[in-house]
């Protein structure tokens, strides 16, 4: 009973966060359909990908030419790197909420000197970030399926938008999993962003320059950016049951692992 | 009292920081059930460490501590239905108001008494206005009051605070003292730590002293006044010869040889010779050894705890 205290005191302090990042994202994806609207800015990326270097495909992933050739600028909304960065501010911000600031402000001693486990606070940080990160990702696949129904009609189809914001939501909860192992490590939400910021940023270069040099592939399976592939979804790929099932299941070893760091660590500031 | 319960016991606990630095070494002690205990050390003696490992904040390295008989890792979240704790000087969750603070607090804990938390606001003069502001707005001795409330609110059966008087004026000073006294008449138990001497005098039953993460004695508030050497101030009617001063039962801190309309003190009347010294002997022996000296007068002040501070100190310093 005393979690569920917590987890609405937590919320309290995160819902108008997540609100503005759901509007913020909602309004970004229609743009695209918006801009997709206009003939003039269609031919004139139609002009400009005769110019794509091959490399540039294998960069943004298999796909990526008819992708665009299908849905024009409307592609570009999921590989912009506002979308990632949205998603990955809201992780920060429901981690740095709920563990991180407390643990920096000392707060968390008047916390844990009542009847609250150090596991159920980590439980309550994953019954914000997975149902919050689905929010995020519901709020882009509704923008451009409004924006695709309005502007665009029956000729694009909003199937592989849904599939889309599946696989977007897949790697964010795997992000989160590598956020919350920092946080149960860290003492600071300054030390949080400075190191998730940092290793985010490298599996984010690794992304985009392991398929162009082969001895980064390795890294590959670690690093969740890999698992996104919006130009391939688009263009008729799909994350698989089975797929989808892991990257849940290892989501959750790292929730786990982050709850028992955490739950076995000292706090010096309460 | 010593047949009570034994509300906390620790058992040769230890903590090691990183890089072998000492948090605290094989701690044993016990906490009588209806008991203030103090915990007086200096900055970086150990205490804060301690309250810590009582409150599982941190985790030991060696030994273990229980809490009304249970262990304070393993079933912490058993203890701390009855504990209530005040951390050193951390101020409460900023972005909230007092009011929503406490409330806050209070449904943790699980246990409510609106009517004390009432009687406890009024004690400590806070106002349904300061209840309503942030308290990032509240000033170091309102955060500490607000904190302070939270502690009490549930009507533990410990209290567990780390410098509780720490930003509070001396009128609410008192008042946390009155507020204790009270707590414990009514069979609750404290385990404060201090560096405030007066406040652990005032307050505790006991008092442990601790060093550098070592507890060097525990005793009774009052034996511990009268273990340490007792200082005698006298004064006497004419000018003594300071070597037939000399005793056992004493030993001489300072002598005042002031001549009467001497430079020093134009205008007093007589003050032939005053002496202070230290009672190092049985006060038989002493008021036997003053008889031969034309005495005007004489004082004896008990030794303040920060007497008994130093003498523990200068003790382990040797």
């Amino acid at each position: 009973m005393t979690g569920n205290i917590h987890l609405r005191q937590s919320l309290k302090g995160i819902w108008l966060k997540l609100l503005l990042l759901f509007s913020g994202l909602f309004i970004f994806e229609i743009l695209f359909p918006i801009l997709g609207a206009s003939a003039q800015v269609q031919q004139n990326m139609l002009k400009e990908m005769k110019d794509v270097p091959p490399m540039v495909e294998k960069m943004f992933g298999a796909g990526f030419i008819d992708a665009l050739l299908k849905y024009g600028i409307i592609a570009l909304g999921y590989i912009h790197p506002l979308v990632l960065v949205l998603f990955i501010l809201f992780i920060f911000i429901a981690v740095s909420q709920i563990v991180t600031t407390e643990i920096n402000s000392g707060v968390i001693g008047y916390t844990l000197s009542k009847p609250v486990s150090r596991k159920r606070i980590y439980f309550n940080l994953a019954m914000v970030i997975y149902p919050g990160l689905a929010l995020l990702a519901l709020s882009c696949y509704s923008s451009s399926a409004l924006g695709i129904l309005i502007f665009h009609g029956a000729k694009l189809s909003t199937g592989p938008f849904a599939a889309l914001s599946w696989n977007l939501f897949l790697v964010m909860i795997l992000i989160a999993g590598y956020i919350v192992i920092f946080a149960a490590a860290v003492e600071t939400g300054k030390a949080l962003f400075t190191w998730g910021g940092i290793v985010l940023l490298v599996f984010y270069i690794i992304s985009l320059a392991a398929p162009l040099w082969k001895p980064l592939e390795f890294v590959t399976p670690i690093d969740p950016f890999s698992y996104y592939n919006p130009m391939a979804i688009l263009v008729g790929s799909r994350t698989g049951v089975v797929e989808s099932v892991l990257i849940i299941a290892v989501s959750v070893v790292m929730f786990t692992v982050g709850g028992w760091l955490f739950s076995r660590r000292d706090i010096f500031t309460g | 009292m010593y047949h009570m319960k034994k509300i906390i016991e620790t058992f040769g606990l230890t903590k090691h920081y990183k890089g072998g630095v000492i948090g605290v070494e094989d701690l044993s002690l016990e906490v009588q059930e209806g008991e203030i205990y103090g915990f007086l050390g200096s900055n970086g003696a150990g205490k804060t460490t301690t309250i810590r490992l009582l409150v599982n904040l941190l985790f030991p390295t060696g030994g273990k501590a229980e809490i009304f008989g249970k262990d304070v890792v393993g079933r912490h979240l058993e203890i701390c239905k009855d504990i209530g704790y005040l951390p050193g000087s951390v101020r409460p969750h900023k972005n909230m108001t007092g009011e929503d603070f406490l409330s806050y607090m209070g449904k943790l804990s699980a246990k409510n008494d609106d009517q004390y938390r009432q009687y406890l606001l009024k004690k400590f003069a806070l106002t349904e206005k300061d209840l309503e502001r942030k308290i990032k707005e509240y000033s170091t001795g309102m955060a500490r009051k607000i904190a302070l409330v939270q502690a009490f609110q549930h009507k533990p059966r410990l209290l567990i605070m780390d410098e509780p008087t720490e930003g509070l004026d001396p009128v609410m000073q008192h008042i946390f003292y009155e507020l204790l006294k009270e707590y414990r008449d009514n069979g609750g138990t404290v385990f404060i730590s201090s560096h405030q001497l007066r406040e652990v005098e005032l307050v505790c039953d006991r008092a442990a002293i601790i060093r550098k993460g070592r507890l060097v004695d525990v005793e009774k508030i009052r034996d511990l006044m009268t273990h340490t050497s007792r200082t005698v101030h006298v004064s006497f009617k004419e000018k003594i010869d300071p070597t037939l001063l000399r005793s056992n039962a004493w030993e001489i801190v300072s002598l005042d040889e002031t001549a009467p309309g001497s430079p020093r003190s134009p205008g007093r009347e007589t003050t032939p010779t005053s002496l202070t010294a230290r009672l190092t002997g049985d006060m038989d022996t002493l008021i036997k050894h003053l008889s031969r000296f034309p005495v005007r007068d004489m004082s004896l002040l008990n030794p303040s705890l920060q007497d008994i501070f130093l003498h523990y100190y200068e003790e382990d310093g040797k």
